[in-house]
């Protein structure tokens, strides 16, 4: 059994005398920082601070503060002169924490000299402000790094009881259970926080009103007299641009992923996927400015009056690229998901690849299929900078520009999660309440939306 | 398979050249499929670049915007607050999401048996990363709006951004890193604790580390999706172009500027630029995580 | 601890091991010697791994489990003993070498890092003294820094042996070491725990028959019952369970008529 070393042999006097040293200056601080809180407690018009901020401090809170740092910089002496370990990683926590503090100071200082001007800052301006910058931390924050170094040094020194790793492996459970429920935490957080806002609209405006009313006229700077808030428009506006996502998209992502799955050589494989891949993280921002730029100039050539070029069409078809690599992958997993012996019973029997994708394979992936929609669908429901950008956010209820029904897409609309982001800079009240509203009314229909489509994928795996 | 299919399998047989003009079309259809994705691909992302490295110069990254309808200047300030902006979101998420990836894995199993209250607490964690995982970002953005810049008065700064920023990462973070530590093989956790280890220094010394890559990989999937995010940033942000002094300043991140631009000024082709650097920042993380990917792999298979 | 010091290291007493509602091992009664070494043979799933997890219960950490009935190791009940000064005294080694993804020398460290020990000089000797106990040191004192992961199958065996003999165990038990080793790095390791028990009590599960004849002092037999749990045959003298076995049972296993 490995002998507990209690009193470490060949301490070496020099470590002592730093050992020491801390401690005697820890303990030196802590007495200092008491009879300075005392002090100030009784004297408690030293310190006036501004109370605008949500915790507004005064000398009391001070003084409470500083009674704590101080006992606890005693306890670190206290522990410090006993070779305590905690004491040693709670001295370097201190000394680590203020250096970081220094050094973030100093990068943001410098940056904001080299970048933040309107002209191009010459390369020896940049240098000296790097080596000021340099030298102002050294200054500071030099000796603690010293600290730190000689603290690390001498860890072999400092005893480390079973009893206190007991301690550790107890709090750490605690801890992490702790991370674990923040996901939750922050769901609770979301709805309770969008929920309080939102129930204004709810109890001024109505349900009923915000639901089915087709007119949207928030009126806020007029006066909320004659507002309107109906949402219709926003909810036809957004059916139809993910309908029409759906309908262009759908078809190319499904056959991209038959080609995926069975078709292509392995070669084009490696290639195809990670560039279908690379479709899903290009920014929502840069499909809008495509559309703005690319998109509506080729829309406005189809001759039909007041076509803009944006509108439902040009969302429809930026929303259908966007919900590709969605769709294309949750497909081509669950098409590669059939078994083997569906595809080889049919190839058996005589019948030819194609075939067999089409009378086996597919079929047979048809639930697994249905959640890649159904979570392309959400995908395009949630879908926000793009869609403001290209759908033309006008606030009617979309119709036909001509009588021929299909240039409803050629007409302008607004998407629910448009609605938001175009108005929530500058809403208020119970605008500002029902744009809350929309929000968890689209929580909903997502969550909804993708409860299906991760049963129908449970139910397809749990089927295989 | 169903009888049906295969009845029908036996009446087409007959029908051989038939069978293959389908088949061959049925091909055609597919690839058409294929290179119709393939395509647009390059041509968005090739179009933005051509476009973009117009504009892009020494002077356009290192000025800032002068703000304006003709949007004068450049974009460094942007940059910069971009920057701040991923580190400050990674720090505040990835202690908490790593943390409670390890519970999940390592705690949680054992837990769940001895007493009903962590098993219910256990199960309400892993439904919120689900629910999380699926909340659309203008919601994190109205979530963020409300807690951190009205009720906490953190008003509009890179600390609202960040936490809201964290929030929407958070599931990310917690499905990728579990998945690291899964791969973990069982024996080294035994073979530590047979050695009287405790089970949280196995964690630390053993597990942790050789589950890094996986969880470095997460993270950096997560920075490719702070960089791409727009909406919840656009309500918890503000747009100062501005360099933010401090982390409850306001600021604007490249995505913001993009946006910005477009809709406000007429400078469509510093859009573009704008736009350009994003899409190789995009593209340089990908191809980070393919390597990182595969190296991964090849640990786990050449052990 | 001499090799004329002989006494019962351990006496077990009723031991029984459930799984749940399964119950993988029943009514275990025996004793095992010091400085010598113990064999448990059997055909698969009737226990012997269970069992032998029973003694620095490693049977613990999966859920759901029950032990019931005593193992006692010095006169002490091994659940009365804190269970991380048990696991440092009663070391394993696994039937695949489980190195840690570190260097040589941190795996040997590892053991006595975990339990505090910091100062670089101590942890250096504590490694070669168990490199040299686990006949591993000529071999790797040049490239203590390299990974494990790059020593030969019986090498990184070897290498676990001197990992658990870091923390100066009493017991070592062996859960089939050389099952996953060619035959002469298993021959290798066979002749390492000859030299070992001179100075630990080692219990060994094998399925090897020739190994346990040759090189173990003591050999327990088990055999799974109707129920399928567990139950322990016989248990004597190496020599005597197999040239001359008490139950009838016992010599059809060791004929190979079963298992």
């Amino acid at each position: 059994m490995i002998k507990r070393q209690n009193k470490v042999k060949n301490l070496p006097r020099v470590v002592n005398w730093l050992t020491k040293g801390l401690a005697l200056l820890l303990g030196l601080a802590s007495l200092a920082g008491f009879l300075s809180a005392v002090y100030l407690m009784i004297n408690p018009g030293l310190i006036t601070v501004a109370s605008d901020s949500l915790f507004a401090l005064n000398s009391i809170h001070y003084a409470i503060a500083m009674l704590l740092m101080a006992v606890l910089v005693g306890l670190i002496a206290r522990g410090l002169w006993g070779y305590r370990n905690w004491a040693r990683m709670a001295l370097l926590t201190g000394l680590v924490l203020f250096i970081l503090y220094y050094f973030i100071s100093i990068i943001f200082m410098i940056l904001s000299t080299i970048f933040a001007g309107l002209t191009v800052v010459p390369i020896s301006s940049i240098l000296r402000v790097v080596g000021m910058g340099l030298l102002f931390f050294l200054m500071n924050a030099g000796v603690p790094i010293l600290l730190v170094y000689l603290l690390l040094k001498i860890e072999q020194y400092f005893e480390e009881t079973a009893r206190q790793r007991e301690f550790v492996e107890k709090t750490v459970r605690y801890v992490l259970l702790g991370m674990a429920m923040s996901a939750i935490i922050i769901v609770i957080l979301i709805f309770v926080f969008t929920m309080t806002e939102a129930w204004d609209s709810i109890q001024t405006i109505g349900l009923d009103t915000m639901l089915l009313g087709t007119i949207w006229r928030p009126g806020s700077i007029i006066g909320t007299e004659n507002a309107q808030f109906g949402l219709i428009p926003m909810v036809v506006g957004t059916i139809l641009s993910t309908l029409g996502a759906i309908m262009i998209g759908v078809p190319l992502s499904i056959g991209t992923a038959i080609l995926l799955a069975e078709v292509a050589p392995p070669a084009v494989r490696e290639v195809f996927r990670p560039a279908v891949e690379l479709l899903a993280g290009i920014p929502s921002v840069v499909y809008g400015l495509f559309g703005m730029v690319v998109l509506a100039p080729l829309i406005r050539n189809i001759d039909v009056p007041r076509n803009t070029g944006f509108g439902l069409l040009n969302a429809s078809i930026i929303l259908a690229v966007m919900i590709i690599p969605t769709v294309t992958s949750i497909a081509e997993d669950a098409i590669r998901a059939v078994p083997r012996e569906y595809k080889e019973g049919s190839l058996a029997l005589g019948g030819t690849h194609w075939q067999t994708i089409t009378r086996a394979i597919l079929p047979a992936a048809r639930s697994g299929i249905l959640a890649a929609i159904i979570l392309g669908i959400g995908r395009a429901l949630g879908e926000t900078m793009a869609m403001i950008m290209v759908i033309g956010n006008s606030i009617a209820l979309p119709k036909p520009l001509t009588g021929n029904p299909l240039t409803l897409f050629l007409n302008t609309a607004r998407t629910l999660t448009g609605n938001i982001a175009v108005e929530i800079n500058y809403a208020a009240g119970a605008h500002r309440s029902a744009l809350f509203f929309t929000g968890v009314l689209l929580f909903l229909m997502i969550l909804f939306v993708n409860s299906i489509a991760r049963f129908l994928i449970h139910s397809s795996e749990r089927r295989q | 398979m169903e009888a049906q299919s295969y009845i029908s399998l036996a009446k087409t047989k007959k029908n051989q050249k038939q069978n293959q003009t389908g088949q061959t079309l049925g091909y055609i259809l597919v690839w058409a499929c294929g290179f119709a994705a393939i395509a647009t691909v390059f041509w968005i992302i090739g179009y933005v670049l051509s476009q973009g490295f117009q504009v892009i110069n020494y002077e356009f990254l290192f000025t800032r915007p002068a703000g304006g309808v003709s949007g004068e200047g450049g974009i460094s300030t942007t940059i910069v607050s971009t920057v701040y902006l991923v580190v400050l979101t990674l720090v505040i998420v990835t202690p908490l999401g790593v943390g409670a990836a390890i519970y999940l894995v390592e705690y949680a199993g054992d837990a769940t048996k001895e007493s009903k209250l962590v098993a219910f607490l256990v199960q309400a964690a892993r439904t919120g990363v689900e629910v999380l995982a699926g909340v659309p970002s203008i919601v994190f953005g109205l979530f963020g709006f409300s807690l951190f810049v009205l009720y906490l008065k953190f008003g509009f700064s890179l600390l609202s951004a960040s936490l809201s920023g964290a929030a929407l990462v958070l599931p990310t973070i917690i499905r990728t890193s579990e998945e690291a530590l899964l791969t973990v093989p069982r024996a080294y956790r035994e073979g530590s604790l047979s050695l009287g280890a405790t089970r949280w220094h196995t964690i630390y010394s053993v597990v942790l580390p050789t589950a890094l890559p996986g969880i470095v990989t997460g993270i950096v999937l997560s920075v490719g999706r702070i960089i791409a995010e727009t909406a919840i940033f656009w309500v918890t942000l503000g747009g100062s172009f501005y360099l933010p002094q401090s982390i409850m300043h306001s600021g604007r991140s490249l995505a913001l500027h993009v946006y910005m631009l477009a809709s406000e000024t007429r400078a469509f082709d510093k859009a573009m630029g704008t736009a350009a650097i994003l899409i190789m920042t995009i593209v340089i993380l990908n191809l980070g995580i393919n390597l990182l990917s595969r190296r991964l792999t090849a640990r786990v298979s050449g052990k | 601890m001499t090799s004329e010091n002989h006494f019962d290291k351990f006496k077990i007493d009723k031991l029984e091991v459930f799984y749940g509602d399964f119950r993988a091992i029943k009514n275990v009664k025996m004793t095992i010697r010091s400085n010598a070494i113990t064999s448990i043979i059997g055909p698969s799933g009737c226990g012997k791994s269970t069992f032998l997890r029973a003694f620095n219960r490693m049977n613990d950490l999966i859920p759901n489990t029950v032990t019931n009935g005593q193992v006692i190791k010095d006169d002490v009940d091994i659940q009365k003993l804190d269970v991380v000064e048990l696991r440092k005294c009663v070391g394993m080694i696994f039937q695949r070498p489980n190195p840690f993804p570190k260097s040589i020398f941190d795996n040997v460290a590892y053991g006595p890092r975990a339990h505090g020990l910091k100062s670089q000089a101590q942890l250096e000797e504590i490694v070669e003294r168990s490199l040299r106990q686990a006949v591993l040191w000529e071999e790797v004192k040049d490239v203590l820094q390299r990974s494990a992961l790059s020593l030969s199958g019986g090498q990184q065996q070897r290498l676990c042996i001197a990992r658990a003999l870091a923390v100066e165990p009493d017991v070592l038990l062996m859960d089939e070491p050389a099952s996953a080793l060619d035959p002469i790095a298993s021959l290798k390791i066979e002749e390492l725990l000859q030299e070992l028990k001179r100075a630990f009590t080692i219990i060994i599960v094998t399925h090897n028959m020739q190994q346990a004849a040759r090189a173990s002092d003591f050999t327990a037999f088990f055999n799974m019952d109707e129920d399928r749990a567990g139950y322990l045959v016989e248990y004597d003298e190496t020599i005597k369970v197999f040239t001359n076995p008490e139950k009838r049972l016992t010599e059809d296993y060791i004929s190979g008529r079963f298992g």
